[in-house]
């Protein structure tokens, strides 16, 4: 009996997972059909059965493309990018629906600090950084023990050089996880939605102005100041406050 | 004053009653030419005139008849009852005198109404007229101002001259330019008139309330018909100079209602067209693109701001151009403007342009209108693709191009569930990153004991060779009964158990060493002389077999000495 409801379990999560490719798949059909509200739809019920994937993001940043909804297009290609960061042809089409943005923003100048997070910390996740912490930790472990346990010179020598290296690598791995967890903490992304606002110097409507901003504009949170108003970093440095409605959070 | 002597010196005044606005006239007549005149002072009055003097001299009959005129014209200062004082004169030395007038000033009174009068025919001929097309008009409601001057039949109009256009404060304005002045008929209070338009302009008010609209100003020449007549009996005409201005009329500006008032409302207020169009619609990066927003329509076009747009940051817009095709007759502005934007894309892509809407107030139906333009794409087909977008600073710092279409959909995926353990700082993390840590000291207990072991060297050997004592005497034991044999075990293992015992090599173990160890190690002085004994049977019987009851009580012996010394 227990052998049957498991089977049935297995089978049910099977079902589950090819209805979802099969959605996606009819999400497909309508795009190419040019049914591009329907193919979002079909997608979003993906999304919302609590599943994604980077081409789904992608197929759907599509679809808002081509419906010309800059803002919702940006966001998708964006969240597509956070799970397929090396494909280009999300890197492509983001570029052409970054086009259609109307703020021009120079991004500052990198300073050594942002060269070097991207050479090195940026590199890999935190979740990746945390694995290669460990595997270093268990190569400590493990030369260290090679050097107590030998009796021999040159192996003793060796063991202990390694060990060393690797307790070096292990907090500078350890340190770099931490950092890399800061981060992505402060590097929290968000896409205006709002077709059109502006930045204040303070979190209020009354307050002086800082610059317009429009749909589409990546933006990064830096603090809240309540549930309504976010503070909020351009890619050239400039700060202001803006509405929490006016953005979504990547 | 007529003298004895014939002479007449006597004042003469126009009117003795005269209204303020009224003039007077001043005669001062003798018959007799005299010198040293003094006239009397007109400080009551405005000197207007004078002294003009005239002398008429004549011969009837042979009479002559003189006389001399002094006169004066005055304007009165004041109301009110005034003397005009004496004036003097020498005529053959003797001085003689006027008599003083009198004179009232009274109120202003109707100018005279001559119908004789050239300038007042001139008055009740023409007429200067404004002629509003609305004077309670919305807030940039077109307004003509038309100024006819009504000439009727019976003067002709003979020269005319603008002296002052009005300046219309807080209108803006255009005078439409009149190239000929042209006559035409028309009715004015009922009656037959000739009229001349002399001024017009269309007026657009800028400012809600009462504004007045200053008066024109004229100067005319009229030919009115006098009385006098020409040979054949026609009327002469005089002409008549005359200034004439308009009366000033005054404009009550609606505002524009606030209700359903849009937000971006740019002031225009007319009936409008809007339409926005591009071309060409395809195009390579680089090339340009024009955009043109045009209104056309009947109302304010001159001074409506268009409506803007704003296209994305990839696309280069340069400064518009503002053309005006606008015609403006005395019912306002017509025609049409058009803004003309000339855009140049930098990247290729799809390019939707902004839907741009215009909104207006609806002179006919007095509400606001909206326009919007059609949605309009824009497809650039070839041109590099902007890699160095704007947003994304962090990723992709150098702007690269390349050529890369826009990608369609990916047909593969591998669905996943969206919320990911987090593995960092999750307690699995934490576990395996500090488990491996505890292996450490295990290692360096199982290595310390292992080193402990191999460095008890000596301990180890007297072990082994208690081992080998016991080995012995088991052996011993089972060779009850060969002399030989049973010694000789027993001697290894009474040989072992010493080597064992007293950490001594073998070479060592000479009997005096023995005793001298055993000693030492404060063994009791029997077992000493029990092993001694021992060991000496042991030899004996190398050479001479014994009994097996030696045997036997020589291997309890050795057993109980074994025991003996394994308490050292």
């Amino acid at each position: 009996m227990k052998k049957v409801f498991f089977y049935f379990l297995l089978f049910a999560w099977f079902l589950s997972a090819g209805q979802s490719n099969d959605l996606f798949e009819k999400g497909n059909a309508f795009y190419l059909e040019g049914n591009y509200q329907k193919a979002i739809d079909v997608y979003q019920s993906i999304l919302d059965s609590g599943q994604h994937s980077g081409e789904l993001y992608f197929n759907l940043a599509n679809a808002y493309y081509k419906q010309e909804a800059i803002a919702p297009s940006i966001f998708y290609y964006e969240k597509a990018k956070q799970l397929l960061p090396k494909d280009e042809e999300v890197i492509n089409n983001l570029a052409y629906a970054n086009n259609r943005t109307i703020d021009n923003i120079t991004p500052m100048p990198a300073s050594f600090w942002d060269i070097l997070n991207d050479a090195i910390v940026n590199k890999l996740t935190v979740n990746q950084w945390a694995k290669l912490s460990i595997a270093i930790m268990l190569f400590y472990v493990l030369s260290f023990s090679l050097f107590i346990w030998t009796d021999r010179t040159v192996k003793k020598r060796l063991s202990f050089v390694l060990a060393l290296v690797a307790m070096f690598a292990f907090g500078l791995s350890l340190t770099l996880t931490f950092h890399k967890n800061n981060l992505d903490k402060n590097n929290r992304q968000a896409i205006i939605f709002d077709r059109q606002n502006s930045l204040s110097t303070e979190p209020n409507s009354l307050s002086d102005k800082v610059l317009d901003v429009h749909e589409g504009l990546k933006v990064f949170v830096k603090e809240y100041y309540d549930s309504e108003w976010a503070k909020v970093e351009l890619s050239d440095g400039k700060t202001g406050w803006i509405k929490t409605s006016a953005f979504r959070l990547l | 004053m007529l003298a004895q002597d014939g002479v007449s010196f006597e004042a003469k005044v126009s009117k003795q009653e005269l209204g303020i606005n009224e003039r007077l006239r001043v005669d001062f007549i003798m018959n007799e030419d005299g010198d040293n005149f003094v006239p009397p002072s007109f400080d009551q009055f405005h000197l207007l005139g004078g002294p003009n003097q005239s002398i008429s001299n004549s011969w009837i009959n042979g009479v002559r008849s003189y006389s001399k005129t002094y006169s004066y014209f005055l304007s009165p200062k004041n109301k009110g009852t005034f003397t005009i004082g004496q004036a003097t004169i020498e005529v053959s030395g003797s001085v003689y005198k006027t008599q003083p007038v009198k004179i009232t000033i009274t109120a202003a009174v109707e100018q005279p109404k001559d119908p004789n009068d050239p300038e007042y025919v001139a008055d009740q001929n023409m007429e200067l007229v404004a002629e509003l097309s609305n004077s309670n008009p919305y807030l940039n409601e077109a307004v003509s101002v038309v100024y006819k001057l009504y000439v009727s039949d019976d003067v002709y109009l003979s020269g005319l001259n603008v002296l002052d256009q009005p300046k219309y404060n807080n209108f803006w304005s255009q005078i439409i330019p009149i190239d000929k002045l042209e006559i035409e008929r028309g009715t004015y209070k009922n009656r037959p008139y000739n009229y001349v338009v002399v001024s017009r302009a269309v007026l657009y008010p800028q400012k809600e309330g009462q504004l007045t609209i200053e008066p024109l100003s004229l100067d005319i020449s009229l030919e009115v018909p006098s009385q006098r007549r020409n040979m054949f009996g026609g009327f002469l005409r005089q002409t008549v100079r005359k200034t004439v201005t308009a009366p000033s009329r005054t404009i009550q500006v609606k505002a524009l209602p606030q209700i359903g008032k849009p937000d971006n409302f740019s002031g225009a207020v007319g009936t409008f067209d809007f339409s926005m169009t591009a071309s060409p619609k395809a195009l390579k990066a680089g090339e340009a693109f024009q955009v043109k927003l045009k209104v056309s329509g009947k109302g304010n076009l001159k001074l409506l701001n268009m409506p803007e747009f704003q296209l994305p940051s990839s696309l280069e817009v340069y400064e518009p151009e503002r053309k005006e095709n606008i015609n403006t007759s005395l019912s306002g502005m017509s025609g049409d403007v058009t803004m003309n934007y000339t855009v140049v894309p930098s990247f290729r892509g799809e390019y939707p342009l902004p839907v741009v809407h215009f909104d207006y107030f609806d002179l006919a139906s007095k509400t606001y209108k909206s326009l919007s333009s059609e949605s309009i794409k824009i497809e650039v087909t070839e041109g590099p693709v902007n890699n160095g977008s704007v947003s994304n600073a962090s990723e992709d710092r150098t702007p690269e191009s390349n050529n890369k279409a826009f990608s369609g959909f990916k047909t593969q995926t591998l669905l996943q569930p969206i919320v990911s353990p987090n593995f960092f700082n999750s307690k699995s993390f934490w576990l395996w990153l500090l488990t491996p840590l505890l292996l450490l000291p295990l290692i360096l207990l199982v290595k310390r004991y292992k080193v402990a072991r191999s460095a008890d060297v000596v301990g180890a050997k007297s072990k082994s060779d208690w081992q080998k004592a016991h080995r012995y005497l088991k052996e011993a034991k089972g060779a009850l009964g060969d002399s030989k044999r049973f010694y000789e075990a027993l001697e290894r293992a009474l040989y072992n158990v010493l080597k064992s015992k007293l950490k001594v090599p073998i070479t060592a173990l000479n009997k005096e060493g023995i005793d001298k160890i055993l000693t030492e190690k404060k063994c009791k002085p029997s077992t000493i002389s029990d092993l001694n004994n021992l060991l000496q049977s042991c030899e004996f019987a190398r050479y001479t077999p014994s009994a097996l009851d030696s045997m036997n009580s020589d291997y309890e012996k050795a057993a109980a000495l074994i025991v003996e010394l394994s308490k050292i």
